[in-house]
């Protein structure tokens, strides 16, 4: 049986919209709507999707940096939404984020070697020499040179502050390390740099990822398993080549069918999604993408279909699959 | 036959800042023909919004200046013209698309009031003629029930529909350029491939120029007839985009299609560039490449290379393609 480090149940994040003269809450955006997944240990799981459609929620919603509004997160069997505060500070520890943007994420005022050995103040982990050799180990690790301890984030470009952040999350030796879109404002040849860095530190150090990105090359490239989000739901989720190769669902078709190619002899047909994803404050009903979906009929609008297997190992939530062949 | 709408020459536009000049645009030439679209790709930094910046003569001075070159629209220099007429071509004859949609809409006004401004103004429409023309341009670049998104400011609508918006606006006036500037890069993929079928089907129907600017090389791909590829102010290669992707003979050009990883999938490592673009007062003072090229040399460090015609119509700035073989990575052919 597969080790699974983290077992996601009926996990649901709703932001209340309070109105009317009593502030009372009128209705709720539905961000995260109920999703089922595990995390195997080791393993990189991608999180694509568009704008809007819930990652970096989920992502947070993940290590408790967000209260879920129903169900629960397990990690190694322990629903961390029930710890008390000193159990969830010891989790802390083993969860740990990247985010996307490294210029707004590093205190501007903290220089690099206060910023990678915060953590481990805050963890009581190592003080004085030993935590200097920590933060230098730390450093050597992420490919940056000690000199640049005493350097303030404003003095390296994105790709170094990428690391540095990647930095400040090993410092406590998590197990699991959400990524939210940790390359993105990255130039194409920088972000080679640390999606090669991330990996090397993986194989080094046995880390489990969730990677949360856009760019759904990057995605294939670094994980083992995607999931596809739509509307605060997981739509699909497979091993990346049986996803990439023959997806199950109408929108990772679609998706995947508009990426530029940078080929200009392999260009492909593309399948051109009608209109915006609709909000998540009053979703469509039945199958939420039936609004935009090329294959819907009538039964989409009123039953919603169920995430079941397709194929081997291979999730989907769709009542016309067959027809995608 | 084609025939050359605008002829960039030795283009210059530096900023003077406290710490020195910034060469942020340093002897830059292109063509653009009736109909063709021109991509221009490169990094953070490398000079590629400066240039359309330029052209539209909208760099900011100071600090900035363009200190020399030509910019021939037709049978005038734009550098040559009083800022009267500069504003009557912008706009009109050539319009640009902005990264950000929303630092370039008004939030004050109304997306239809916005739209009928620029027609009023440069095609003397009266106020309902304009509101008319508005609305069947947001249909055009399919905006949903145009009739009442006319009437909504810009906050109310999404990322891509703004982006949209901008398009119409810029295409109001039938423009024989389009300048646009990132068109794409704060979308997601699918709203991405609508705004670039889009642009297609402009160009198709109205013969524009356009040219597009973007990191995005899968972009490129898709839609630019010939690419400029630029690095630390400078076209470091230009040609027709097939051999671009097929044929790079610029270390630097096949380094960034090598450090893209491909949607069908790839084993093994990405090969990305080593190194970062130093910062814009500290190139080399020889090859602006040479601090991350693998193949630099001693003469690479020492003196700069010229643009260099090695194929008809495909130009390279470095001293070592003949004897390269970017391909397989080796010194030799
Ligand atoms: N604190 C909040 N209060 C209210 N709504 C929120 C809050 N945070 C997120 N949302 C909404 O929840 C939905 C999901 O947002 P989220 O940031 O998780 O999306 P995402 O998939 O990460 O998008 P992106 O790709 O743009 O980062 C969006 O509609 C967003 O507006
Ligand atoms: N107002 C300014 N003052 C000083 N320097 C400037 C100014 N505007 C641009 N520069 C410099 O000119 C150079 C080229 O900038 P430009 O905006 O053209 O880059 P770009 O290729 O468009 O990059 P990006 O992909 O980030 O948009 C950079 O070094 C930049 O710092
Ligand atoms: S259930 Fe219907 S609307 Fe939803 S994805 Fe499948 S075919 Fe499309
Ligand atoms: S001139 Fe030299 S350093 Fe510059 S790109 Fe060519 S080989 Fe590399
Ligand atoms: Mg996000
Ligand atoms: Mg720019």
């Amino acid at each position: 049986m597969a080790d699974n480090i983290l077992e996601v149940n009926n996990l649901k994040k709703h932001f209340p919209i309070n109105g009317g003269i009593f502030k009372r809450q009128v209705n709720s955006v539905k961000a995260v709507d109920g999703l089922n997944f595990n995390v195997k240990r080791g393993e990189t799981l991608g999180l694509v999707g568009e704008s809007g459609c819930g990652k970096s929620t989920t992502g947070k919603v993940l290590l408790r940096l967000l209260d879920a509004t129903e169900g629960e997160v397990k990690f190694e069997g322990r629903d961390i939404h029930k710890l008390d505060k000193k159990d969830l500070r010891s989790l802390r520890k083993e969860m740990q984020m990247i985010f996307q943007d490294p210029y707004a994420s590093l205190n501007p005022r903290m220089t690099v070697a206060e910023i990678v050995g915060e953590p481990l103040d805050i963890h009581n982990l190592a003080k004085g020499k030993e935590k200097e050799e920590r933060v230098r180990e730390l450093l050597d690790m992420v490919g940056l040179s000690s000199k640049f301890a005493k350097r303030y984030p404003h003095e390296f470009s994105g790709g170094q502050r990428q690391r540095i952040g990647i930095a400040r999350a090993l410092a406590v030796d998590p197990e699991v390390i959400v990524c939210d879109e940790p390359v993105s404002a990255l130039d194409v040849s920088i972000q080679a740099q640390v999606i090669n860095l991330m990996e090397d530190l993986q194989d080094e150090l046995g880390l489990t990822y969730i990677f949360i990105a856009h760019d759904l090359s990057v995605v294939r490239h670094i994980s083992d398993r995607v999931a596809v989000m739509y509307l605060g739901k997981i739509v699909e989720l497979a091993d990346k080549d049986d996803l990439y190769d023959t997806p199950k669902h109408p929108y990772t078709k679609a998706l995947l069918s508009a990426i530029p190619v940078p080929d200009p002899q392999r260009q492909r047909e593309k399948i051109i999604l009608e209109g915006d994803v609709p909000s998540p404050i009053n979703p469509p009903s039945g199958c939420t993408f039936h609004t935009r979906c090329p294959y819907a009929e009538d039964i989409c609008k009123q039953e919603e279909p169920v995430f079941e297997e397709k194929g081997e190992d291979h999730l989907a939530a769709c009542h016309f699959t067959d027809k995608l062949e | 036959m084609s025939s050359t709408l605008l002829e960039v020459k030795d283009l210059q536009t530096y900023f003077f800042t406290d710490r020195g000049t910034v060469k942020a645009v340093d002897g830059v030439s292109f063509d653009v023909e009736k109909g063709e679209t021109l991509g221009i790709v490169g990094e953070s930094g490398s000079g590629k919004s400066v240039t359309a910046a330029s052209i539209m003569q909208l760099v900011p001075s100071p600090p900035g200046d363009i200190v020399g070159g030509e910019i021939n629209f037709k049978d005038e220099n734009l550098l040559d013209l009083k800022m009267k007429r500069i504003r009557k071509i912008r706009g009109n004859e050539i319009s640009m698309i902005f990264q950000e949609p929303m630092t370039s809409l008004n939030p004050v006004y109304t997306i239809g009031e916005q739209i009928s401004e620029v027609l009023r103004l440069h095609q003397g429409l009266n106020k309902d003629e304009a509101l008319e023309k508005s609305i069947d341009m947001l249909e055009k670049v399919g905006i949903p029930s145009p009739e009442e998104r006319v009437h909504e400011h810009p906050h109310q609508l999404s990322g891509g529909m703004r982006q949209r918006v901008m398009i119409a606006m810029a295409l109001a006036c039938n423009p024989e350029l389009l300048i646009a500037d990132e068109p794409t890069t704060a979308l997601d993929v699918t709203i991405q491939a609508q705004i670039l079928e889009l642009m297609d089907e402009l160009r198709d129907e109205f013969n524009t120029s356009i040219i597009l600017i973007t990191h995005n090389l899968g972009v490129i791909a898709e839609v630019a007839d010939k690419v400029a590829v630029m690095y630390g102010g400078r076209i470091v290669e230009q040609t027709d985009t097939v051999t671009l992707y097929k044929d790079p003979e610029h270390p630097y050009t096949a380094g960034l299609i090598k450090s893209i990883p491909k949607i069908e999938g790839s084993e093994g490592k990405l090969k990305p560039i080593k190194g970062t673009v130093p910062d814009p007062l500290n190139f080399p003072n020889g090859c602006k490449f040479a601090n991350r090229c693998n193949y630099a040399e001693e003469k690479c460090w020492a003196e700069e290379p010229d643009l260099e015609e090695v194929k008809p119509d495909h130009y390279v700035r470095c001293w070592r393609w003949k004897e390269l073989d970017l391909k397989n990575e080796s010194e030799v052919k």
